[in-house]
């Protein structure tokens, strides 16, 4: 009996072991602390997602990246998505002695405790992507976001040229949105932003049709998307353009046009694509193919939102103002910004998986 | 004599019709089991898609169906093999996606694609192993052990994968998992044959019939002898390992490796062998049904797109009909208008003192006599 227990003992904590050697001997891209570089600072970044969000962990890396180079120590922590959690780690920041702290918020009213503990210890907040309530957003020192729609309407009045060039006036034209969330703000952000885009030039060409083709749903996963627009495009094959609202998900829409025979093998196709968030490798391959099918792609930048944020930060803890974070609730906007084949390659990295840096 | 029996037979040539086919329709499908209901819910599933949408029927749509029902087939399979022993597998999403990672960054390192696949395939029935082993000598429930592996898995693809995108372009391997194979696309044929092996296994071989025997009753099984512990280990690992091939077969598809696929690949699994006839207690079921169960809900939900109906009103559907299968692949659901019947008499009769109708009435005529 004792051996039998012992077996059992010495099997589940060698499991475990294992297990947990692997899992922290392999974390090199998590970012952490560095005490070495601790000359002016810490500023601590508490991101509602880093892991399983590469979009997000770009943004967290730009940060980390930024206020390095500025002479700061960084702490990059992930949230998992709950607000407790993101309060929490605030609380550990404040505690921390942080000279300040950069949210990537869980929630526009649930981190208010948070924003509320670190004023009453007199540490600067950054909101920095999602947005907080006009309530708490006018608490903190600077917001900075980029103009989802206004991103999105520059999209769509390229990607309407491209396809008025394609099928001509006098035509119809079936407009597809490959869309994220059902009702989420994100979402729908996009596509108002894109549709805004898109009628503004197709007011110009009054003999064009738009036929739109009901929205469907990948929630951003590479197989749902998949699954999605295969069932799209089989009740609608002649689709003319595909407005996919994640580049993170654009081999999903590009293998799905392949497979209805929309695409040759070569990435050869009449159909219109769009694209949004700048993934590298979209960029990449707009870059090298000036008659790439992606004609246009929104960029949101997520290492730039991050360095304005690290420097917002930084001049809150200054009390020199960048000048830049205005208004009231303050807040700094990244510039509007979509890219195409003819200037891609400006905005080609290889140290990041989403476009725009510092 | 024709004067005697004409009052016998009587007069209702299209309500007995009606009722005749019906009572044939349902001896008909008990004499199929649990797969009789499938195939009519299939047949209907098919000839309601056909009449909403020209696309519906079409070989490209079809085609398309079976290519994205392929991979939550396999997984689905694997998983059918644990739930026949009463366990359960919440991790295979994750090794799917741990799977498709790994073979994407072995062909990245100019692995050959064999290799790339063995590999991958290696590192889930690691998973599945580790799986067996921790419920068979830790002692910890089945529930328990996948749920924290699912997170596990999904945290080791995120840490190989780190952000970046694993893009796939040996040609070897994609069109290993993407051509078609004579007239139809790998994938399917991969299911297929998946499909065939498992249902074999489980009806003509010992150890088939040893997991239903572990299933049914695991006392038993064990006062018999069997070697339990081996083939719940086995279970798992086979889950594990299908699971793996699963997502080596949607990267293939996708052209990357990602720790984002799978999710919610457990549950579609799961529902797919529920809606398939099998008991979550284990002992029931087999491969070919499971599969069956997940072509319905794909082939539904494909419909649904097809007919441009929102993403809310999908999920609604999508429940509706695991729970409607489930009652009818259960045999629950034939008791069901019987079972209603009778709770609404009970209710109406006892709240005067009586379980039966005749006797309420004849209290009545008693009380009304006096």
């Amino acid at each position: 009996m004792l051996t039998k227990r012992a077996t059992r003992f010495a099997l589940i904590s060698s499991l475990a072991a294992a297990t947990m050697i692997v899992a922290t001997g392999c974390s090199g891209s998590a970012p952490a602390a560095t005490p070495s570089s601790n000359e002016r600072g810490l500023i601590g970044i508490s991101m509602r997602f880093i892991a399983g969000n590469s979009w997000l962990s770009t943004m967290s890396d730009g940060a980390v990246k930024s206020g390095k180079a500025k002479g700061y120590t960084m702490e990059a922590v992930d949230a998992q998505g709950s607000a407790q959690t993101q309060i929490q780690q605030m609380r550990t920041f404040i505690n921390k002695g942080a000279k300040a702290i950069i949210i990537e918020p869980v929630g526009d009213r649930n981190v208010a405790s948070g924003i509320e503990a670190a004023k009453t210890a007199g540490i600067p907040v950054v909101v920095v992507n999602d947005r907080v309530s006009e309530e708490l957003a006018k608490q903190v020192a600077c917001n900075v976001h980029d103009d989802g729609e206004a991103t999105a309407a520059l999209v769509g009045e390229k990607a309407a040229a491209a396809a008025v060039a394609k099928k001509g006036e006098n035509s119809t034209i079936n407009l597809y949105i490959q869309a994220l969330f059902p009702q989420e703000l994100v979402t729908e952000s996009r596509e108002k932003g894109f549709m805004a885009g898109w009628e503004k030039y197709m007011a110009q060409h009054p003999g064009v049709k738009t036929k739109r083709i009901p929205n469907n749903y990948g929630e951003a996963l590479p197989d749902k998307t998949l699954a999605a627009m295969r069932n799209v495009l089989a009740g609608n094959p002649d689709i003319d353009v595909v407005f996919n609202q994640t580049d993170v998900v654009m081999p999903a829409v590009t293998e799905a046009l392949k497979g209805s025979g929309l695409m040759d093998q070569q990435g050869n196709t009449k159909v219109v694509i769009a694209g949004f968030d700048g993934g590298m490798d979209v960029i990449k391959s707009m870059s090298t193919n000036p008659s790439s099918p992606v004609v246009a792609d929104g960029l949101n930048q997520p290492a730039l939102q991050a360095g304005y944020a690290v420097d917002e930060a930084i001049a809150a803890v200054a009390g020199k103002p960048t000048g830049k974070c205005s208004g009231s609730p303050a807040t700094r906007v990244l510039p509007a910004l979509a890219v195409t084949p003819q200037d891609a390659s400006k905005y080609v990295t290889d140290s990041l998986a989403f476009a725009g840096e510092e | 004599m024709a004067l005697n029996t004409s009052p016998v037979t009587p007069p209702q040539p299209q309500t007995s019709g009606l009722s005749a086919a019906v009572n044939a329709l349902r001896t008909f499908t008990n004499s199929l089991g649990s797969k009789g209901y499938l195939f009519v819910v299939g047949a209907l599933v098919l000839a309601v898609g056909s009449v909403l949408s020209p696309y519906f029927m079409t070989s490209r749509n079809l085609i398309a169906v079976l290519i994205t029902a392929s991979v939550v087939s396999v997984l689905a399979v694997g998983q059918y093999l644990v739930i026949v022993t009463g366990g359960i597998d919440l991790s295979v999403g994750a090794v799917a996606a741990l799977s498709s990672v790994t073979v994407g960054l072995a062909l990245q390192a100019g692995v050959s694609w064999p290799l790339a696949l063995l590999l991958a395939l290696l590192v889930a029935g690691f998973v599945g192993v580790f799986n067996g082993l921790m419920i068979i000598y830790g002692g910890i429930t089945p529930f328990i052990v996948t749920l924290a592996m699912m997170s596990i898995a999904r945290g080791v693809a995120y840490i190989l994968q780190t952000g970046r995108q694993v893009a796939i372009d040996d040609q070897g391997f994609l069109s290993a998992f993407t051509a078609d194979l004579g007239p139809l696309p790998a994938p399917v044929v991969i299911a297929m044959i998946v499909m065939i092996v498992l249902a074999v296994t489980m009806s003509q071989t010992r150890y088939g019939r040893r997991l239903f025997a572990i299933g049914g009753n695991p006392d038993a099984a064990r006062l018999s002898g069997l070697p339990i512990k081996r083939d719940i280990v086995g279970a798992y690992f086979c889950s594990s390992l299908l699971a793996g091939l699963g997502g080596v077969m949607i990267a293939a598809q996708l052209t990357e490796g990602s720790a984002i696929i799978g999710e919610g690949y457990e549950l579609n699994a799961i529902a797919a062998v529920v809606v398939g006839g099998a008991s979550l207690f284990g002992g029931t079921g087999d491969p070919i049904s499971a599969v069956l169960g997940g072509l319905i809900i794909a082939v539904i939900l494909n419909i649904m797109d097809l007919l441009g109906i929102q993403a809310q009103p999908q999920l609604i559907v999508k429940g509706a009909v695991i729970l409607l299968a489930v009652l009818f692949t259960s045999g629950v659901g034939n008791k069901l208008p019987g079972a209603i019947r009778k709770l609404v008499f009970q209710k109406r009769y006892t709240g005067k003192g009586s379980d039966l109708p005749s006797e309420g009435k004849e209290k009545e005529k008693i009380d009304a006599a006096k």
